[in-house]
């Protein structure tokens, strides 16, 4: 389950008669201005939150530019007959937020994409180990692929050693990723498992 | 648990040490859509898509760091000062957000009623038995082109132009000031009517092609119809945020609308979307004579003083330079008075 759906406060204090996924289908058809108005209603501080937090990545906060990017948004939203919403696929309870969020992102990172010409500053992982040298470095992450290509290892958990251990996404973030259907304590211990798999390998010899 | 207390020690924190040592993120043609990337966070993909990308990103410095990125940005719930930020946002006044839904909805309906008119309907067999009547389809391409509809539209302007704010590539004209929303067809100049013909088909075509949405939004602005202008080149400028040409007609729409609703803001952002025109085209002379026009409204004398020079630099003859003469002098008259000059009847001939 993914980890992106909101508090209850976002549901803006309605009676939730229908569900936030009835509710996008209805908007959908871009003719019901209750249906809108009750979208607007219960998603456009999470919309705004999300704008907020995503300008700040390209170091902005300027109130015009978050407002403007906010109706953007929006336009996105209705745009080639409300495309974005009649794809949307409601797989788990929830997931709507998830969605809009991703897509009010989206809708930032273009924009300063075509103002900068490329995609945000791309941060640096904390350094604070001595690093070894990279043929070195090279060898070892060969190795291991090596071993993780192998059963009884799956696709899926290598992409989890690596997503983990290479790209530095910590397990809460791993487990945010919806289609690996894995909770925080799910991916630790696909990291444990494997740790220990590969010890033992490198203990036995199989591999220096 | 602490995965680092059962990692394989010193094995694995010289992987994670050359991680972060030898990282580059640099895009490559292999390299997926980042929005596409990031809908893996929702689970909005095909499994089979999903697996490609997930293992693409977790060799990929590049899509490593976007999907990182994205899970920080995206995991926790809103912080108690972006929410406060919320409630200060334009749309949290629900007004706006009335607004908002009216143009959302309206637009919708235009677009239908459009399709609805059997003129329109039965138009694409229409021009295509008149491309076979005169021999060749490029004939007809080229009446309905982009290119031709954006000439008809400044034609059409410089024939009966409407407002002081000047629209790309049109001529100077004299101005006539126009009674009530907008005009009726019978005193629209053919111009406009040709253009707003070719403009449905290709919204029809394209709801989303950025250079109708463009043309239709400064057909509206030129029947005086701004808000609705606004709505369209808002959209315009967000599929093709680099475009100056949408910048000026935005940037035209909101002056307009300042204009007869009185409203001090839409001056401002007026000035912002032409000022950000200008960044992007310096030298382009209709941006810098409609940020003066903006300018004398929220700027100092002085700065509007200086962005008329700054016209007259790029354009020192013709109707609009004598237009920006005149609008100088002023602007100079009354630079001892702080407050903001009014706006000056525009050349008439």
């Amino acid at each position: 389950m993914s980890n992106l759906e909101p508090s209850g406060e976002y549901e803006g204090g309605l009676a939730l008669e229908e569900s936030p996924e009835e509710l996008l289908q209805k908007c959908a058809d871009m003719d019901d201005t209750e249906a809108w108005d009750r979208f607007l209603a219960r998603f456009n501080p999470l919309i705004i939150a999300t704008v907020v937090r995503t300008i700040r990545r390209y170091g902005f906060d300027r109130a015009g530019l978050r407002d403007d990017l906010v109706q953007d948004v929006y336009l996105k939203f209705s745009a080639n007959r409300a495309k974005v919403l009649r794809e949307f696929k409601p797989l788990y309870p929830g997931a709507v937020f998830g969605y809009l969020r991703v897509i009010a992102a989206n809708v930032v990172h273009d924009h300063f994409k075509s103002k900068m010409g490329k995609y945000s500053d791309q941060s640096p992982l904390p350094d604070n180990v001595a690093a070894p040298d990279e043929t070195e470095w090279r060898l070892l992450l060969r190795d291991i692929d090596d071993l993780l290509k192998k059963p009884p290892v799956s696709a899926r958990d290598r992409q989890i050693f690596w997503l983990y251990y290479r790209q530095g996404m910590s397990a809460k973030e791993i487990a945010a990723i919806s289609s690996l259907n894995l909770t925080i304590k799910g991916v630790e211990s696909v990291i444990v498992r494997l740790n220990q798999l590969i010890r033992n390998a490198f203990e036995n010899g199989e591999r220096q | 648990m602490k995965i680092g207390d059962m990692s394989g020690g010193d094995l694995i924190e010289r992987l994670q040490a050359g991680a972060q040592a030898h990282r580059r993120p640099q895009k490559t043609r292999k390299c997926p859509d980042e929005d596409t990337l990031r809908l893996l966070l929702p689970g909005q993909l095909e499994p089979e898509e999903a697996d490609k990308l997930l293992t693409h990103a977790a060799e990929c410095d590049w899509c490593g760091t976007v999907l990182r990125e994205a899970a920080q940005d995206l995991t926790d719930p809103p912080t108690g000062e972006e929410e406060e930020l919320a409630g200060k946002a334009r749309l949290a006044d629900p007004r706006r957000r009335r607004e908002l839904v009216e143009r959302i909805v309206t637009r919708r309906e235009r677009t239908v009623d459009r399709w609805r008119l059997p003129i329109l309907r039965w138009w694409p067999a229409w021009g295509l038995a008149a491309a076979v009547l005169v021999g060749g389809v490029s004939y007809q391409q080229w009446m309905r082109s982009p290119t031709r509809t954006e000439g008809l539209l400044a034609q059409a302007y410089t024939k009966r132009r409407p407002m002081e704010m000047r629209v790309p590539k049109a001529e100077w004209g004299q101005m006539r000031v126009q009674m009530g929303a907008g005009l009726s067809s019978s005193h629209e100049p053919p111009e406009l009517l040709d253009a707003k013909a070719n403009i449905a088909r290709g919204i029809d075509a394209g709801p989303d092609d950025p250079r109708w949405l463009k043309f239709e939004g400064e057909a509206d602005l030129l029947e005086g119809r701004e808000g609705v202008a606004i709505d369209e080149l808002e959209r315009a400028r967000s599929l093709r945020p680099g475009d100056v040409n949408i910048l000026v007609d935005l940037g035209a729409a909101y002056y307009q609308r300042a204009v007869k609703e009185d409203q001090p803001e839409s001056y401002e952002l007026a000035y912002e979307r032409l000022s950000e025109g200008v960044r992007l085209k310096p030298s382009e002379p209709t941006l810098l004579f409609n940020q003066a026009l903006a300018a004398e409204h929220i700027e100092t004398p002085g700065v509007a003083q200086a962005a008329w020079e700054a016209y007259l630099k790029v354009d020192s003859s013709g109707g609009f330079a004598r237009e920006a003469r005149l609008h100088l002098e002023n602007v100079k008259k009354n630079s001892s008075n702080s407050r903001t000059t009014p706006p000056i009847q525009p050349l008439t001939h």
